[in-house]
């Protein structure tokens, strides 16, 4: 019996406890490349005045680009990922007075897509692809931009152009 | 009375004749013992208490595992384990839902030196298992740095993922264990487990951290570790007996009475030559 219990104590049990330091570097969700042309002379590239890029339902402008520019003539453009669509206002000649309103010719455009997820790895989880982009204009009395046209419908690299801007 | 007597005296006559018969035999003084020592082997069945109880206290974790084991020889067993197992993972920015099964069959050897009566083990042994299982993304956030539209944190996509079946996972284990007769035929065992990962389906679009039997599979490494703690009940089968390891002290007159018996066969062949040789000469 007293063996038994000695036997008893042998308790084998292993348990590790590590924090979890793993940090994502493999991988990132790309955003989307735009470029402005000139609607008068295609071929070349025009940026518009003062130009202002904010999210709809967003109280700031996009940071990848500097608010009220006038020499952006592409800019990298962050989508939502989660959902399936992102609606931006494009604003030129934009001026933000004391309260932070916005005035100038704005535009709102949305682009929709379908976000393809991609496994990397057990830091990072998931990153999404873009598929199907289709941008759309809503069009208004004074519609600052002439024409768009995709030039990839989708969107896995940020380093080439997605979509055209005529103004 | 006459024939009383007569009784008596022919029946002490006869003793005297059994006795006399019985003192010439010789008496051994060192007799050799003869008694066998019978021990039961039989197949032995039991269930992991550790994965009934987590189930129990988490609600994340369903398992169940069935052990058995049939004894070979004195020190050798064929063992087997059966199990389920459905586990939701929380990482940083998925959860994800491994379910499946898995089948591990192998040997033990024990290397503990039971007293008689006692049949306990300390035991080495090694499996190959086998795990049939699929993965479920419950929900997941897509990775982005960039801050903008989600400021804190990541998005939790709106997306659903289909359930990814029929993956299988097959690994090699190192099993080092004790199990303990608590009362007749019944016993407690524990044993943890080194894996190491054969093949494995990972080159897909979900995460396959976790094999069910294997358990959490780290990225770059074959390696994992496991554990059981269960509770099993021998049915006795047949019997027999035990067998003793020799001592020291007995091998060696064993060897040294081989060795003595060698030399006398040896020298009486010598000389069973030497009659022969010297009757051809005579003849």
């Amino acid at each position: 019996m007293k063996r038994n219990i000695l036997f008893s104590l042998i308790v084998l049990g292993c348990f590790w406890s590590c924090e979890k330091d793993d940090i994502c570097i493999a991988g990132d969700t790309p955003m989307m490349r735009i470029t402005f042309l000139d609607s008068a002379d295609e071929t070349s590239e025009k940026a518009p005045e003062r130009l202002l890029v904010v999210g709809k339902d967003k109280t700031t402008p996009i940071t990848t680009i500097s608010p009220g520019s006038s020499s952006i003539t592409e800019a990298l453009i962050p989508l939502i990922p989660n959902t399936n669509q992102t609606e931006y206002y494009l604003v030129t000649n934009a001026s933000i007075d004391s309260e932070g309103t916005v005035s100038g010719n704005i535009d709102a455009l949305i682009f929709s897509y379908t976000p393809n997820p991609t496994f990397i790895s057990k830091a990072c989880g998931y990153i999404v692809s873009y598929e199907n982009l289709i941008p759309i204009l809503t069009p208004d009395s004074d519609n600052w931009i002439k024409k768009i046209t995709v030039l990839s419908p989708s969107i896995s690299n940020e380093n080439e152009v997605h979509i055209e801007i005529y103004h | 009375m006459k024939y009383t007597l007569k009784f008596i005296t022919s029946l002490l006559g006869l003793f005297m004749v059994l006795q006399t018969q019985a003192q010439q035999k010789k008496i051994d003084l060192n007799p050799k013992d003869t008694i066998t020592h019978m021990e039961s082997y039989g197949i032995r069945l039991g269930m992991d208490l550790s994965k009934k109880i987590l189930g129990q206290l988490k609600p994340d974790f369903e398992g169940l595992e069935l052990v058995a084991d049939f004894r070979l020889s004195q020190t050798l067993y064929v063992a087997a384990e059966w199990g389920t197992e459905k586990k939701s993972i929380v990482e940083d920015t998925y959860t994800y839902t491994p379910d499946g099964s898995y089948f591990k069959i192998g040997i033990d050897q024990n290397t503990y030196d039971n007293w008689y009566g006692m049949n306990n083990m300390i035991h080495l042994g090694g499996r190959l298992a086998y795990a049939k299982y699929s993965q479920t993304v419950n929900e997941f956030a897509v990775f982005d740095t960039d801050r903008y539209w989600n400021t804190e944190g990541f998005g939790v996509s709106d997306q659903s993922l289909p359930t990814y079946s029929g993956l299988s996972a097959l690994w090699l284990e190192v099993v080092f264990g004790a199990k303990v007769e608590l009362f007749a035929n019944i016993f407690l065992n524990a044993s943890v487990r080194g894996g190491y990962l054969l093949n494995h389906d990972n080159n897909t679009n979900f995460p396959n951290n976790w094999v069910p039997g294997f358990n959490a599979v780290t990225e770059e490494s074959k390696f994992g570790v496991g554990y059981n703690y269960s509770i099993s009940y021998l049915i006795p089968i047949f019997k027999k007996p035990k067998v003793y390891k020799e001592s020291e002290e007995a091998k060696k007159k064993r060897l040294q009475e081989a060795s003595e018996e060698k030399s006398i066969k040896k020298a009486q062949r010598a000389a069973d030559k030497e009659e022969k040789k010297s009757s051809k000469q005579r003849l």
